[in-house]
């Protein structure tokens, strides 16, 4: 990327060795995953793809010390998650988690505010550190315009910006994010992504989060976890795991291919019936697409009763003992094939 | 920044002016300047005068001052903790489990020990205060066990509501089996009111509440970080475990005292920080909590001030005035949050 200003040094920040997690009370232990042995970078976005109740969750609460890990260990720069004491780790890692909260009456400013807990002191004044800091995450999160509205006035989109910028006002090495994007629409999406790739490079923090976007984290990822029940947890780049055949493997499953040529998922369609299309480039992929949604394969190999032609950007349709149709829309063309 | 000390200024003049009126005003007024005569001893006044302000009409007043403050502390606690516009202390039973309790060593010591306990003085004060806190408390964790398995303001609510309903019907049992007069001192009790408390009884208690109330205020940094739920305030260091625990005990001594010195008193505890959450337009703690003790203090004054109107013979029960004030601000605020999200 050309926007990188300053390339930090990539370093080790989380560090789990064997680590099992799940839950353990009296009677029985639950175990959600097991064997897990990995690094987390700084100044990388990684993502934590798996299928729901996998235990993605369970995973970023045992890394937030929220719930204790079964075995293993869990180090983060160089000393345990357990030997961190609570107001400490507050300083270390910052969370941005899915449960909602109904508050009325509190700007954004303020509710950021809330993240320089950590540092302010009894009555939870804020200084002109924190006041600074505050600005900081602000502009980093490109939220200005937000600051001085009420939370319970925000989209779900610019709700996650402001808790994006109330953990980076915590200034903590790691930010972690439970499905930061669910519940956004798609452009949303994208923009909390990029948001949060971008501030991996600037800020050199570490930031991990799990997500159901695949394709997203695909294309924006820089480590990607992939968490299933038989294989435990794989990791690497979305790239080598798409040579690898990791990706493909992981979800295979009906109705979804993935492509290994442009790296990304896509929809399967079964199909019944075959028609002859000649031609090449958009309009011969487009219909193509049409067809294949309609449970027809377009191929250039086969004979068929009717056939398509792409001649000069134009559609022809034949059909059996007439003359050639003129077809404008793709649409008109499925009619005269749906019958 | 100008704003909230404009309005701190005028709510403690509100105070100031309700003080003078409580005392002024009654069946018998008595002239602003005796009263400042009789207050700072400055001239003698009628001897009557004197009574009426001395035993009567002043321990009232900081009573009410202290006890509306102190409700209102409670009331905001409690919708915090529970994160619950609704939640406040009668409306989640708490004043009935303390209420239980009271009722207890009211109803029972007579047929146990033969004496009414409400005659035996100090020792009777402090054991009906210890049992409204326990019969407090104990309501309090039966709810906040609840809250755990139940989500949504209403249910909760209703289930208050149902509770306190359990804790009559044990109040009921327990005064079949009481003798008439601990019967009657527990009905007279549980009438609530501002003026039962009298003589060294309303020291002793506004001792206890100046004490208790700068403790609460020790919990304003915890209260805000509650705001964000327990995952966000636990990861901004709070223990969550701990704070809980330090503001159910908080909330519910303070009702607790109260109720034991004044009877159950209602809606105050959760009118109070909804009209201070719309007139400061906060939800900071920092502002709220010395909000909600001022606001607490002039509008408990102003509903005893109300009761007590010249006009009346003697005074009108202090719940009804509480509930004719307080319930149209809990249902104008609530409209007014609807119109807003709907706007």
């Amino acid at each position: 990327m050309k926007s990188v200003r300053v390339m930090h040094k990539k370093e080790k920040t989380i560090e789990l060795k064997e680590l099992a997690i799940g839950y353990s009370s009296q009677k029985n232990i639950k175990v959600i995953a097991e064997h897990i042995t990995s690094d987390i970078y700084s100044g990388e976005l990684t993502c934590l793809l798996g299928a729901n109740g996998i235990g993605k969750s369970t995973l970023l609460r045992t890394l937030t010390a929220f719930q204790p890990k079964l075995s293993g260990d869990i180090v983060i720069h160089g000393k345990k998650i357990e030997k961190y004491p609570e107001k400490e780790l507050a300083t270390l890692i910052g969370v941005v988690l899915t449960e909602k909260f109904e508050i009325k009456n509190m700007t954004s400013y303020q509710l950021i505010g809330l993240g320089r807990s950590p540092y302010t002191g009894f009555w939870g004044k804020l200084a002109l550190e924190d006041k600074e800091k505050i600005e900081e995450a602000i502009s980093l999160v490109k939220i200005e315009n937000l600051s001085e509205r009420m939370v319970d006035s925000l989209s779900d989109g610019e709700r996650q910006k402001v808790m994006i910028a109330k953990a980076l006002a915590q200034e903590t090495p790691i930010i972690l994010l439970d499905e930061p994007t669910a519940f956004l629409d798609f452009p949303s999406k994208v923009e909390l992504m990029q948001l949060l790739h971008q501030l991996s490079r600037k800020t050199n923090k570490t930031i991990f989060l799990s997500t159901h976007d695949l394709d997203l984290a695909l294309q924006i990822a820089d480590k990607i976890w992939l968490m299933d029940s038989e294989h435990g947890i794989q990791i690497g780049t979305p790239e080598d795991l798409s040579l690898d055949g990791n990706l493909s493997n992981f979800f295979a499953r009906k109705g979804i291919v993935f492509d290994q040529y442009t790296g990304l998922f896509r929809v399967e369609n079964d199909f019944n019936k075959q028609i002859k299309v000649i031609g090449h480039g958009q309009i011969y992929a487009m219909i193509r697409k049409a067809f294949l949604r309609n449970g027809i394969l377009a191929s250039r190999d086969i004979e068929s009763d009717f056939s398509v032609e792409i001649k000069e950007n134009r559609i022809l349709l034949y059909k059996p003992d007439q003359s050639p149709i003129g077809i404008t829309s793709i649409e008109e063309l499925l009619n005269h094939i749906m019958i | 920044m100008k704003r909230p000390l404009i309005v701190f200024a005028l709510i403690s003049t509100s105070i100031l002016v309700f003080f003078i009126l409580n005392l002024v005003l009654g069946t018998i007024s008595i002239p602003v300047g005796s009263v400042w005569n009789i207050l700072f001893g400055i001239k003698e006044e009628s001897i009557i005068w004197e009574n009426i302000i001395w035993k009567s009409r002043f321990p009232q007043t900081i009573t009410a001052l202290v006890a509306g403050a102190g409700l209102s502390i409670s009331g905001l606690q409690m919708q915090t903790l529970f994160r619950n516009p609704l939640a406040g202390p009668s409306e989640l039973g708490i004043s009935s489990g303390a209420s239980l309790g009271v009722a207890f060593i009211i109803l029972l010591s007579g047929s146990v020990g033969g004496t009414a306990l409400i005659k035996m003085g100090l020792f009777g004060e402090i054991a009906i205060s210890i049992a409204a806190v326990a019969g407090a408390l104990a309501i309090m964790i039966i709810i906040i066990t609840i809250s755990r398995f139940v989500r949504g303001n209403v249910i909760l609510l209703i289930i208050g509501v149902m509770i306190g309903y359990i804790a009559t019907a044990i109040i009921g049992v327990l005064k079949f089996f009481s003798n008439d007069e601990d019967v009657r001192a527990y009905v007279i009790w549980g009438l609530g009111s501002f003026s039962k408390v009298s003589g060294n009884q309303v020291y002793t208690f506004v001792g206890i509440m100046i004490v208790l109330i700068p403790l609460s205020f020790l919990l304003i940094k915890t209260l805000n970080l509650m705001l964000l739920g327990d995952g966000y305030a636990r990861n901004l260091g709070l223990n969550v475990k701990q704070a809980r625990l330090y503001v159910i005990v908080c909330s519910c001594i303070i009702t607790a005292i109260v109720t034991a010195y004044c009877g159950p008193i209602v809606f105050l505890g959760l009118a109070v920080p909804h009209l201070c959450r719309t007139i400061f337009v906060s939800s900071d703690h920092r502002i709220l909590m010395p909000a909600v003790t001022l606001t607490g203090a002039s509008l408990a004054l102003f509903c005893n001030l109300v009761a007590r109107m010249p006009g009346f013979e003697g005074a009108l029960p202090i719940n009804s005035v509480t509930a004719l004030i307080g319930a149209p601000i809990v249902i104008s605020v609530l409209f007014g949050k609807r119109k807003n999200e709907v706007g």
